[in-house]
């Protein structure tokens, strides 16, 4: 098809998974929106945090085959901006340019090319991120899609985002994955940069709302696991799903040229999240 | 004093037979083997156990997929094992050496056919083209009538048809004689257990194999002893054959002789056995055995017998479940074959519904009607990326520089890439032709100088049309040859069309002599070639190209006879050969370096090339046309234990098979090991005895594998939670 026939919203995304068992029931389509709000120390998509493309350099992948410095004088040199140009003319994979201008009409074209699994598994299409929510229009247009196609949706947010914008995502939203990280705003403010008051209103008003909604909770030992019994205390007779923390994202920091924060935090055990899962009885996981 | 006759019987049988008929020449020999072929049986014997043809002392014998054999080792073994006989042991070799069926197969073969199926080297190399018919064979005896009906009754058919078909009692004779053989192994190891004080053995025999079993244990000691000493082939539909029996059975039996014959198949490395499906209104089949065998395959994971799954959309969730729980504990089984995809496939070869709906996987995937036919099992192969190189050389072999195809045009007539297709397809015809001749000449010999008597008994339409096992005799006589290569063809040809004929970047000759320089010095059309779209993605010009070429391949063997009466089909199932057929197709528009070894397994995805994950690889396969794959499409998946260890996964994978099939997938199997342990595994195989991988259509043991189809697994595209 002809690109300037397509009408459909634009957003900046960094990946679509296909086949995702993880996020949200059945097989499932998930679409990484690039850009977020929170700076969470632990965030194992590190490259979702920037709103714009960037580089990401793999330096053992490299060959020293001289392509990305004939392309641009400053790879390689501090005047670097990281914009990712040069990862077009990478052969083996050490220059990769994360994040991309994607059409939504084009978006849905791989949604629906899965279609068959979701049907067959009950699963669907999961936004995610980054943070879906700060780009509304490009989010509401591909929610819109899957409600006309019957695709089951599901919108994976950390909720500091305009209520408006919450307001106007839920009719079109079949389950949030809402995340929250823990009920101290000070704590929280350390921990993400930012305060969780409008996360914990907007939370309010998804089950007000009665949307249908998982709590999700990053288990950070160290850092915030202090925190689980008052999340949980806060979800109440809702469903919480405890994310525990991994470190296998450590070379995505490296590839970005950013320090890993929590790099030293321990992996939280099987046997850990499954005593968490038998004091609280909210927690639905299932080991 | 020790007679001849004990050292060699089959041969004594043979030579000494009054009628000089192949036939009954062999029968005379299985009746003479049976009654001296070891039998252990004592007093704690669970099961009696007649040795299987791997045991056997003999230095000649009759094998089902190997026909009459001479193994020239144990002649000299036995020649001084028994000094005083060696003359006649010596004299008795001699006049069965000429004889020997694949020796008499590999001398009516011609000098071109001897260089394409790598018999002979060129330039100093073997180069695999495709190979025709030396082996003889698998197929499943009908164990649910032999149970049904025993010796006295399978003779009782045979009168009827004796009298029905005059003129053919050499024949009918034949058979007898093979029953004769069952009848005196049944009757030996009545007169051990009665000896050694084993009376349940005792009375099992007092009763089989003349009469149908009285039980379930019964039963499987029938079924074991045919088995055994027809040669250890493929079980069939055990859970259908043994239905008679399950009724009045408990499970604790049921799992005793599981766990008995279980060990028994591991020692024997027994074929394909066969669960589930449906009966022969296309009614869903299950029983209790069908759970029980995937419990034992839990309880034991073995790498054999090699476990077939038939599912269609009527299958149970429980047995979906016993399934993915089995696969997790990473031994490869079952493999998962669709019978929605598998039967009306079979139905357009002239099979009727009742019995496509009784079909069964044998030796490794290959498809089988059970108890009805020899579907050739494995007539032969072609390599279709040899193919594609012959197109490149005109004809000729690119490493070697022979004329092994046909002309087919320089790379100034191949213009277009219409033109390049045509050529392709040519060279792929010619190759089959020549695979196909090899094959009918093999199984000619089979026919007349091997013929099979016990299995003309135990495979329906022998004795009814008096014609034996090998010559026609079956229900049905259709061929399979299989393929190799499919990805990496469908690759090259996606990257030549854009390349050569569409952009126009490179012109033919330039992409030849960079072939020919294995991309030396030819970085940028390398990386042009190597990372073009590749087929397992969900994109549309290397699927459609890929099933172009399957259709083509499918379609053309499917105007082919067999001389046995059938229809040659298509399959790709390519076992540990893959490496073989890699090393000698050179280097390859892909991307394929000269060195590289290996081609794609089966039909999925050249390893590593399918990056959009397993939904993507999975559509790019279903536009294959897989209702022409009558012989078994393998498509192997690999993933991780951490995700197939949760319920999650599992479920995940459950839905995943469905999906596949709903869309008309035919086969699934699935390696549940992480790369990691195969890295490990690389490096320190002594801690790794036990890791199991699916290759091709059967599993193996890791550590047993060569080198370069260990990287093959490893580069396999792994699904990650």
């Amino acid at each position: 098809m002809n690109p300037t026939l397509k009408k459909g919203v634009e957003g900046l995304i960094f990946s679509i998974q296909r086949y995702s068992l993880h996020d949200g029931p059945g097989i499932r389509t998930i679409v990484f929106f690039k850009g977020c709000n929170l700076r969470c120390l632990w965030c194992h998509n590190p490259e979702s945090q920037s709103a714009v493309p960037e580089l990401m350099i793999y330096p053992d992948k490299c060959r020293s085959c001289g392509a990305c410095t004939a392309f641009c004088s400053k790879a390689f040199t501090d005047a670097c901006s990281k914009c990712g140009s040069c990862a077009s003319v990478c052969r083996y994979g050490a220059r990769d340019k994360c994040g991309r201008k994607e059409n939504a009409d084009d978006v849905f074209d791989v949604i629906l090319k899965d279609r068959d699994y979701y049907e067959v598994s009950g699963g669907g299409v999961t936004l995610s991120g980054g943070e879906p929510l700060l780009q509304p229009e490009f989010s509401v247009s591909l929610l819109e899609k899957c409600r006309e196609n019957g695709i089951h949706t599901a919108v994976e947010t950390a909720g500091n985002v305009p209520s408006e914008t919450l307001e106007r995502i839920m009719p079109l939203t079949d389950l949030f994955l809402y995340d929250i990280k823990c009920i101290d705003t000070e704590l929280h403010k350390s921990l993400t940069g930012v305060s969780n008051d409008l996360i914990l209103s907007n939370s309010r008003l998804l089950k007000n709302g009665g949307a249908e909604v998982i709590f999700r909770m990053p288990v950070v030992p160290g850092f915030n696991d202090s925190e689980i019994g008052a999340v949980s205390e806060f979800v109440g007779n809702g469903k919480l799903e405890l994310m525990p923390y991994h470190n296998i994202c450590s070379a995505k920091y490296n590839a970005l040229g950013r320090e890993f924060k929590t790099r030293k935090a321990d992996v939280p055990s099987d046997d850990f999240i499954r005593r968490l899962a038998q004091e609280y009885p909210n927690v639905i996981n299932r080991l | 004093m020790i007679k001849i006759n004990e050292i060699e019987p089959f041969a004594c049988g043979y030579l000494n037979a009054e009628i000089d008929d192949a036939e009954y020449r062999i029968a005379c020999g299985l009746r003479e083997m049976a009654k001296y072929i070891p039998i252990r049986l004592d007093k704690d014997s669970f099961f009696a156990a007649v040795a299987v043809p791997s045991e056997l002392p003999f230095a000649i014998t009759y094998k089902f997929g190997r026909g009459i054999f001479v193994r020239d080792d144990v002649v000299e073994k036995r020649k001084e094992e028994y000094a005083s006989l060696e003359d006649e042991i010596e004299k008795i070799a001699s006049a069965m050496r000429p004889i020997d069926t694949e020796k008499m197969i590999y001398d009516s073969f011609t000098d071109h056919e001897n260089k394409l199926c790598a018999r002979v080297p060129l330039d100093g190399k073997y180069i695999k083209t495709c190979w025709g018919g030396t082996w003889g064979g698998h197929s499943n005896p009908d164990y649910r009538m032999v149970l049904r009906l025993g010796t006295s009754g399978m003779r009782e058919k045979i009168a009827v048809y004796r009298k029905q078909n005059a003129g053919n009692d050499v024949f009918y004779d034949s058979l007898e004689i093979a029953l004769d053989a069952l009848d005196i192994i049944g009757k030996r190891a009545h007169d051990l257990a009665v000896e050694c004080g084993n009376s349940r053995l005792a009375e099992a025999y007092s009763n089989i194999p003349f009469n149908s079993p009285r039980n379930f244990f019964e039963a499987c000691q029938m079924f074991k002893t045919v088995f055994e000493f027809d040669g250890i082939d493929s079980p069939g539909r055990f859970d259908y054959t043994m239905d008679d029996y399950c009724k009045d059975s408990t499970h604790e039996e049921r799992m005793a002789c599981l766990r008995e014959l279980w060990q028994f198949f591991k020692a024997t490395r027994t074929w394909n056995l066969c669960l589930g499906g449906s009966d022969e209104n296309g009614n869903y089949f299950m029983n209790e055995l069908t759970l029980e065998v995937l419990e034992v395959a839990r309880e034991y994971k073995y790498d054999t017998p090699n476990i077939t799954l038939r599912v269609s959309t009527a299958t149970p969730d429980i047995v979906w479940r016993s399934a993915a729980e089995t696969l997790a504990t990473g031994i490869g089984m079952p493999a998962i074959y669709n019978d929605e995809c598998v039967c009306p496939a079979l139905e357009k070869l002239g099979i009727k519904p009742s019995d496509s709906h009784n079909y069964c996987m044998n030796g490794c995937n290959q498809i089988d009607i059970f108890g009805k036919s020899h579907m050739g099992l494995e007539d032969g192969e072609v390599c279709l990326a040899k193919c594609l190189d012959f197109v490149l050389h005109n004809g000729r072999c690119g490493l070697s520089g022979e004329m092994l195809g046909i002309e087919t045009g320089t790379p100034e007539e191949l213009d277009t890439y219409e033109k390049f297709f045509d050529a392709y397809k040519r060279q792929v015809e010619y190759i089959t032709d020549c695979a196909i001749a090899m094959s009918d000449k093999a199984q000619r010999i089979y026919a007349k100088y091997a013929p099979n008597p016990l299995r003309s008994n135990t495979i329906e339409g022998c004795v009814e049309s008096a014609r034996d096992y090998k010559n026609g005799g079956p229900v049905y006589n259709h061929g399979q040859i299989l393929t190799e290569g499919i990805a990496d063809t469908a690759d090259s040809l996606t990257a030549v069309k854009h390349f050569v004929y569409d952009t126009k970047k490179y012109t033919l000759a330039e992409l030849i002599k960079a072939i020919d320089d294995d991309f030396v010095g030819h970085d940028e059309l390398y990386h042009d070639f190597s990372t073009y779209d590749k087929f397992g993605n969900d994109k549309e010009e290397p699927d459609s190209i890929c099933a172009a070429i399957i259709d083509h391949f499918y379609s053309y063997l499917q105007t082919k006879r067999t001389f046995r009466g059938g229809i040659y089909g298509g399959g790709c199932s390519t076992f540990g050969r893959a490496a073989f057929y890699g090393s000698g197709t050179g280097a390859l528009p892909n991307g394929k370096h000269k060195e590289d070894d290996l081609l794609a397994d089966s039909i999925g995805a050249v390893p590593g090339c399918d990056t959009n994950g397993p939904t993507a690889l999975l559509n790019s396969v279903t536009k294959q046309p897989q209702n022409l794959a009558v012989s078994g499409n393998v498509l192997n998946m690999k993933f991780t234990k951490e995700l197939f260890g949760q319920e999650k996964g599992q479920l995940g994978f459950i839905a995943l098979a469905k999906t596949y099939f709903k869309k008309g997938g035919q086969q699934l199997s699935v390696s549940v090991v992480s790369t990691e342990e195969l890295r490990d595994a690389q490096l320190h195989p002594e801690k790794h005895g036990d890791l199991i991988v699916r290759v091709g259509g059967y599993s193996d043991y890791f550590v047993r594998l060569s080198k370069g189809l260990q990287n093959n697994i490893i580069t396999r595209t792994e699904i990650a939670p």
